[in-house]
């Protein structure tokens, strides 16, 4: 290894030497004639020579030329080839004329940017200005969903600033994580990562999490790149597995200063109006009832007992009205420069009162990207971005204190005031001194972060065509909180109120250094080539402490005060990465092209066994339109045919330590003094999950109007980093987790499918009309477990030959009419009386659906333009893991809500219903575990509705700007489907919970440059 | 120029020498943590390692809460409130089923326990600071503790010791009066690998064998670090217990008999009573497990459930109520705090809204659920004497009447002048209640339980039964083949 960085070295400074030569020095800039915007990787070359560069990302380039050179040859795929004279001057700054519609896109790739004609592997693009810049979103990965086949970002959390997931081509791991890579300017980042605490005795180790993408400016994106296939991901190695997603934040432009104002404002509301929980006469009637089915009292003896004067609707009280709950957001950016120095600089913010009371969110954000150009030989530049939010939550999903539930649980006779004033804190059921308003105006969850990203980065130009770029990207994510639960009710009230305050932080860097190097043989031998090394160090330190003993004060914040002590807690965790990488390309006549790309990472997760990963891929396109036997299909305007083959690697799921056998230390006292406790086995033979993924694809473009893709794929997962269950005489039983789990590398899981993305111009003109559609079939398949036993975790089951979201559940049958009580299946389809053992459990569906997809239509009009999006799942189920309390059968009645479909509960004998007879103390488990909840949540959604008008140029002009655009839109507008539960769209796993809705927000916005 | 590729090459050079050799810089070891062979690895770790035992003897799935609360609610001293938040229902109304989270965490902890326990034993022959006398001490202070947790896993997932032949129909494996049907898994030692390690079901003979030789082996080791910690009176009282389950009549009042004639312990005299449950460590406990304002289990705590400023979920059946006279010291009563919580005055049961509720939760300094766990009071050994002697016919080291009376007399109550089985089950009841023992005491001497109309559920069960265990978790039998599930639960 040392003689490798010897020779290196060498290559490095001797290259150098070589600039001696006699030649001339030519310069200049190409750009597009369509848009007049620069061409990066425009070949140029000497006419009869082997001597030739390439255009840098702002069209650049610089090439040193023989004396005696006649003429330089600009060619560029997708665009008419030109040849210029060279004379006496120094500069030549060349236009190019497109060739065909369509073809001048530029996407951000792997470690650089490529015209995309000459991509090998899959990948996806969104532009920032079609997609996010007046998307009223809090966080930019919201916005990927329904515009890029094959990627689902579900919202299961509408709390401002919450946390999306987001899946490409399915999921491809059994383990924990299954989230993309995020890449930020070419550099690894947080991307969405729970961060907290691990402690088993720590409490707020359930908390939600927390999303540093959410402290991203989506204004500041010029565009995101989804890396599918192994060919264009296997340059990430080990983090490449879930697919990459590549974010390139705007940069500044040669010319005169430009400014761009763009604010908004609108407001938030409930997406789904259906579900419901019963009010005050519904809910009395249906006690009674139970009460008299239970205890056999009379039913004027259960009226009296649950009667009362008071009626609350609990919905009115807990989620806002919506001109109360409004957005509003500001940003100013300038860009502009010189041929020397570029700069990119905007600041935003960014304010959102949540649909539940007491949440709320704000933003701040700044950016400056600057690039300088040193000589001709030297660049360097910076890209800063800070952001600080503030953030307001609720208690998490099944808390007491969570408004939510509460929302649900509370009992609808009773009063929020008693009547001198004071909150009701005594008659509230089960939740008991948990009055959401009280809580509201008492009590504290508040975050603030702070996230930092800043890159360095210099390049060097040894020859026109050979460069070394280094950058050093460093990350700083702060998360301070502090919950407040007061003496009086809530949590608190046990221990005289409770201050928890926590401060986590994580801290990374990476470096990475690449050196590059393209060349043209003979005008039709087009090869680039690759190498470079990269090192990432990741930390997170978090500490919590926690007092009781306060002043019974609302919203009391210091914790200092609190007469007692509590939890005094820290813990750190990280981890190291080392990666060597190559990549190599080369195009014969921008007709057939091949790439290959080797990655070894070094990964401290890693057992000792396993401690280097190599990961590959290969890939071949062919433009067949090219081909001269193809020329005369006029219609056919371009068609490409490509596939890849490659092995990446997933090491996110596993812990910082798994593979060392280990006693915690983490909250294990007694009596004063400090414990070990046994936590896990050694497992040195740890090691990454791979997967392996194959590819192929129809490119086209017809008509010069229409143009897209047809992929088919197969991901073979394997090795997974995964949590078995073993038998709890192991010792390994988490109270937390209340489970016995082993991390074990194992199985195998196939995902399949077809992605169709299609674009097309339907109509042209004055009225345009421009039709974006997509879909995705992925088919999962479990192949391997280990000895291909079942593993079962909770209502879903892993077993070979089935999906792998597949429910997993004793099968409902119906109300027995005669007698409202339940009856079941057993594993036979025998019909049962009784709730039947976990043996008759059976698959009943899966929670992936079995397509999705999105459509845009965009019209538009003089400076009018509309567009809608339409995003849609089939074909899967959700599991409602709290409808055992709010549907139950008469059970819980005294203490809780119930939702109204207990109206429809069984009552005299004939009644056809799926309700059972409401009993207090519950009708024969009824309310248990069972396909009674488990339901279809097929659904279309109009996710985004959008009118802008621009104001015509001459009224802009003789007001001095350059552009104005006002217009308005909604998200979430309309939802259309069967799904009887709060909202169709819940996390991946189609488990429903006592989730932050999903919102639809109305904005207004203008967007103003000058 | 030239100097900026200088200068550049020397800032290459340095980013790679930094990470050249990269062997060191993949390596990580966690800062919460520590590799298990350092854990084992002296005696003074292994301290360590012992004081995370009592820690998980406390969580609220274990001795904290749940284990002493299910023996309560399964029997009739206790009645589930009409209106409750829902916890123990299951187990109040004998409807639970093999998917009970409750079964499951209980199952969990206790194994974990054990596996703690073994990694002390197995290592502790190994080891070489601390004196012989420390180490000794630890060793027994282990094997007593995993004998604890077995007997307690027994008890909780498998029919009693002395269930008949007769019985055969109610429970696995070949009931014969004498443990021979199915017990629980006994692990003595720590797995290799624990993607493979499925034990199967012990019979109850031999999961008592393990517990009372265990128990055998510990006792001479240790000495006494006060009730908070085990130690040889303890490890001989729990002996007596595991002998009265055994019905080894002989063998369970000698146990009694050591610890009563320890002089460690005695009975507390009339006027502290009440007090004594809002204290700690009194002059009756051989072992009670330490809680305080950090490690106390909050809204999970076991006093919690019973507290009226906590759940008040848990009210005094009228069946106990009516064995008390009134002249007990241990039936004083009072109107709980208007505003909830029990009253001001010295009592050891509050009304509140009609219903009784047990004061022996009281919390420290006026903190619901902040109470020590009792685990064993001497009162216990004269009881356990009183019963074995009775039921031997026997008087070593008192006669039944005698011990009966030594309880009476400190609790205010007449004395008795004869004695019947039912009366010494019945001051059991008086003395012990809400303490974890009641269905113990219903099934290990083969009786129904049989409560009347004026419990929320009216039940009876009658013995043998299936009802009287827990199921096996699912968890664990979804993943080990080799272990059977209860009758009842399959």
């Amino acid at each position: 290894m040392k003689k490798g960085l010897l020779l290196f070295l060498v290559i490095l400074l001797g290259t150098s030497q070589i600039l001696m030569a006699q030649t001339k020095r030519i310069t200049g800039n190409v750009t597009s004639a369509e848009d007049g915007q620069p061409i990066p990787g425009v070949s140029i070359t000497v006419k009869g020579t082997t001597i030739g560069t390439i255009t840098t990302i702002d069209g650049d380039y610089q090439l040193n030329v023989p004396t005696d050179a006649t003429t330089l040859v600009f060619s560029f795929v997708g665009m008419q080839p030109k040849e210029t004279q060279i004379t006496s001057l120094d500069v030549y700054n060349v236009v190019l004329e497109p060739d065909v519609i369509g073809v001048d896109e530029v996407l951000v790739v792997a470690y650089g940017t490529q015209k995309k004609e000459s991509i090998v592997g899959s990948i996806s693009s969104m532009r920032g200005d079609e997609k996010l810049d007046q998307v009223p979103i809090s966080s930019l990965d919201k916005a990927l969903q329904g515009n890029v086949a094959g990627v689902v970002a579900t919202s299961p959390s509408g709390q401002p600033g919450g946390r999306t997931q987001v899946r490409i081509r399915g999921i491809s791991s059994m383990g924990e994580n299954n989230e993309p890579l995020y890449v930020i300017d070419g550099v690894p980042v947080l991307g969405t990562q729970y961060v907290s605490f691990t402690s088993e005795s720590s409490s707020m180790a359930s908390r939600e999490a927390t999303n540093p993408l959410a402290n991203i400016n989506p204004n500041d994106i010029e565009s995101i790149s989804i890396l599918k296939d192994a060919s264009a991901s296997s340059l990430y190695g080990s983090r490449a597995s879930n697919g990459v997603i590549l974010i390139t934040t705007k940069r500044g432009k040669r010319g005169e200063t430009k400014f761009k104002l763009n604010t908004q404002s609108g407001f938030s509301q409930k997406t789904n109006n259906k579900y419901d929980v019963l009010n005050k006469q519904e809910y009395e009637e249906l006690a009674a009832e139970a009460i008299v089915n239970g205890l056999g009292w009379t039913q004027e003896d259960a009226d009296e007992y649950v009667q009362t004067n008071d009626s609350t609707d609990w919905g009115d009280v807990v989620y806002r009205d919506p001109l109360d709950a409004m957005t509003h957001s500001i940003e100013l950016s300038a860009t502009g420069g010189t041929e020397k120095t570029k700069f990119f600089v905007s600041g935003s913010y960014f304010t959102q009162e949540g649909h539940t009371i007491g949440t709320d969110f704000e933003r701040y954000t700044s950016r400056v990207n600057l690039d300088h150009k040193a000589n001709n030989k030297f660049n360097f530049g910076i890209n800063m971005s800070v952001s600080y939010s503030e953030k307001n939550s609720n208690n998490g999903s099944s808390a007491f204190a969570s408004p939510i539930l509460a929302a649900d649980l509370m009992l609808p006779n009773v009063p929020v005031f008693n009547e001198d004033g004071t909150y009701n804190n005594t008659n509230l059921g089960m939740l008991n001194n948990f009055n959401p308003v009280a809580i509201k105006d008492w009590d504290i969850n508040s975050q603030n972060e702070v996230y930092f990203i800043g890159q360095a980065f210099a390049q060097y130009n040894f020859l026109d065509n050979l460069s070394f770029k280094t950058t050093i990207n460093t990350e700083i994510y702060n998360l301070k909180e502090l919950k407040y639960s007061n003496g009086a009710f809530s949590d608190g009230r046990t221990v005289g109120g409770r201050i928890r305050e926590g401060r986590n932080t994580v801290e990374s860097w990476t470096s990475s250094n690449v050196l590059s190097w393209d060349n043209t043989f003979n005008e039709k031998h087009n090869l680039n080539v690759l190498g470079g090394f990269e090192a990432n160090k990741w930390q997170n330190s978090g500490i919590i402490a926690s007092g009781t003993g306060l002043p019974e004060t609302p919203k009391f914040r210091s914790l200092a005060a609190a007469a007692e002590p509590e939890t005094a807690f820290t813990n750190t965790t990280e981890y190291s990465i080392v990666s060597f990488f190559s990549h190599l390309e080369y195009n014969y006549n921008n007709k057939y092209y091949v790439s290959g790309s080797v990655r070894r990472d070094g990964h401290s997760r890693f057992g000792i066994d396993n401690k280097y990963g190599n990961f590959w891929s290969a890939g071949a396109s062919w433009r067949i339109t090219q081909e001269k036997f193809m020329s005369n299909m006029d219609f056919l305007d371009d068609l490409k045919l490509r596939v890849s083959y490659g092995v990446v690697g997933d090491a996110s799921g596993i812990g910082d330590y798994a593979p060392l056998g280990l006693f915690s230390y983490n909250g294990f006292t007694y009596n004063g003094n400090a414990g070990a406790s046994f936590i896990q086995y050694a497992n040195p033979a740890l090691t990454w999950a791979k997967n392996k993924k194959f590819n192929t694809a129809i490119d086209f473009t017809l008509f010069s109007r229409v143009s897209g893709s047809i992929e088919y794929y197969i991901e073979t997962s394997s090795d997974f980093l995964f949590d078995v269950p073993v038998s709890a005489t192991t010792g390994l039983y988490s109270p937390s987790n209340e489970d016995f789990i082993s991390p074990k590398n194992l199985g195998s899981l196939r995902n399949s499918g077809f992605e169709f993305q299609v674009r097309s111009e339907n109509i042209r003109g004055k009225f345009t009309w421009v039709t974006d559609f997509n879909i995705a079939l992925n088919k999962s398949e479990v192949l391997e477990l280990p000895d291909d036993k079942d593993l079962i975790d909770g209502t879903k089951i892993r077993r070979v030959g089935e999906d792998y979201q597949s429910f997993y559940l004793r099968r409902w049958h119906r109300v027995n009419p005669d007698d409202g009580t339940p009856q079941w299946l057993d594993a036979e389809g025998n019909v049962v009386d009784s709730y039947p053992g976990s043996d008759d459990r059976v698959i009943v569906g899966s929670a992936s659906p079995d397509f999705q997809g999105g459509i845009t239509n965009t019209f538009s009009y003089k400076g009018f333009e509309l567009s809608a999006l339409v995003t849609f799942a089939v074909g899967h189920y959700i599991y409602d893991s709290w409808a055992f309390v709010m549907e139950s059968d008469g059970g819980y009645i005294l203490s809780v809500n119930q939702n109204d479909k207990a109206l429809d509960r069984w009552q005299e004998p004939g009644d056809i219903t799926d309700v059972p007879q409401l009993i207090l103390g519950g009708n024969n488990n009824a309310d248990r575990t069972s396909t009674r909840y488990l339901h279809k949540a097929d659904y279309a959604r109009l996710k985004n509705l959008r009118l802008a008008y621009n104001i015509p140029d001459n009224v802009t002009k003789s007001i001095g700007l350059d552009n104005i655009k006002v217009y308005a839109q909604g998200q979430n507008l309309l939802t259309l489907t069967d799904y009887p539960g709060k909202d169709p769209e819940v996390q991946v796993n189609g488990i429903e919970d006592w989730f932050y809705p999903p919102l639809r927000t109305i904005t207004l916005g203008l967007t103003v440059d000058f | 120029m030239k100097n900026i590729v200088k200068k550049f090459s020397l800032l290459l050079l340095a980013t790679f020498t930094i990470f050249w050799s990269c062997d060191d810089f993949i390596e990580k070891e966690p800062y919460f943590a520590t590799p298990i062979d350092n854990a084992v690895g002296s005696y003074e770790n292994l301290q360590i390692a012992m004081t995370a035992v009592y820690n998980h003897l406390t969580d609220l799935n274990y001795l904290g809460k749940r284990f002493i609360l299910s023996a309560d609610i399964r029997g009739d001293d206790s009645n589930l409130n009409v209106e409750n938040s829902n916890r123990m229902t299951s187990q109040y109304d004998y409807s639970m089923t093999s998917g009970s989270r409750d079964a499951r965490n209980a199952w969990g902890i206790m194994y974990r326990v054990v596996n703690q326990l073994n990694f002390i034993i197995t290592n502790i022959d190994l080891v070489e600071d601390g004196t012989q006398e420390e180490r000794d001490h630890l060793k027994g202070e282990a094997l007593a503790l995993r004998a604890m947790v077995h007997f307690d896993i027994v008890r909780l997932f498998a029919q009693t010791y002395s269930l008949p032949s007769s019985a055969s129909d109610v429970v696995v494996g070949t009931p014969d009066g004498n443990g021979g049907h199915g017990g629980v898994p006994v692990i003595t030692s720590v797995t290799d690998d624990p993607f493979t390690f499925f034990p199967s079901r012990s019979t109850v003979k031999e999961v008592y064998d393990q517990v009372l030789s265990d128990l055998n082996a510990s006792i001479p080791l240790m000495g006494e670090n006060g009730p908070n910690y085990m130690g040889a009176n303890a490890a001989t009282a729990i002996r007596a217990r595991v002998k009265l389950y055994k019905q080894d009549w002989a063998g369970a009042a000698e146990d009694a008999t050591a610890v009563i004639n320890s002089g460690n312990y005695s009975l507390l005299e009339p006027g502290d009573y009440i007090g004594s449950w809002a204290k700690e460590n009194t002059v009756e406990s051989i072992f009670e497990l330490a809680l305080n304002k950090v490690t106390y289990l909050g809204t999970t705590a076991l006093g919690y459930m019973y507290d009226t400023r906590g759940y008040g979920d848990i009210n005094v059946s009228n069946a106990l109520l009516a064995l008390y006279e009134a002249e007990d010291i241990r039936a004083t009563k009072a109107e709980g705090e208007p505003d909830n919580g029990p009253p001001t005055t010295p009592v050891m049961f509050y009304e509140t809204n009609g219903f009784t509720y047990t004061n022996k939760f009281p919390g420290r300094d006026g903190t619901a659920g902040l109470d020590n766990v009792r685990l064993l009071r001497l009162s216990e050994m004269y009881l356990i004497r009183a019963e074995a002697n009775f039921e031997a016919g026997s008087s070593i080291g008192a006669t039944p009447l005698e011990d009966i009376n030594s309880i009476r007399g400190k609790r205010n109550a007449s004395l008795f002048t004869t004695i019947t089985a039912t009366d010494i089950q019945e001051e059991r009841r008086r003395e012990l209640c809400f303490e974890g023992h009641r269905i113990y005491d219903i099934t290990r001497r083969g009786e129904d339980l049989v409560r009347g109309d004026d419990y929320w559920a009216a039940k009876t069960v009658t013995f043998p039964n299936t009802d009287f265990i827990y199921p096996i978790p699912d968890a664990e039998l979804d993943v080990n083949e080799n272990l059977e599930q209860n009758i009842g639960y399959e």
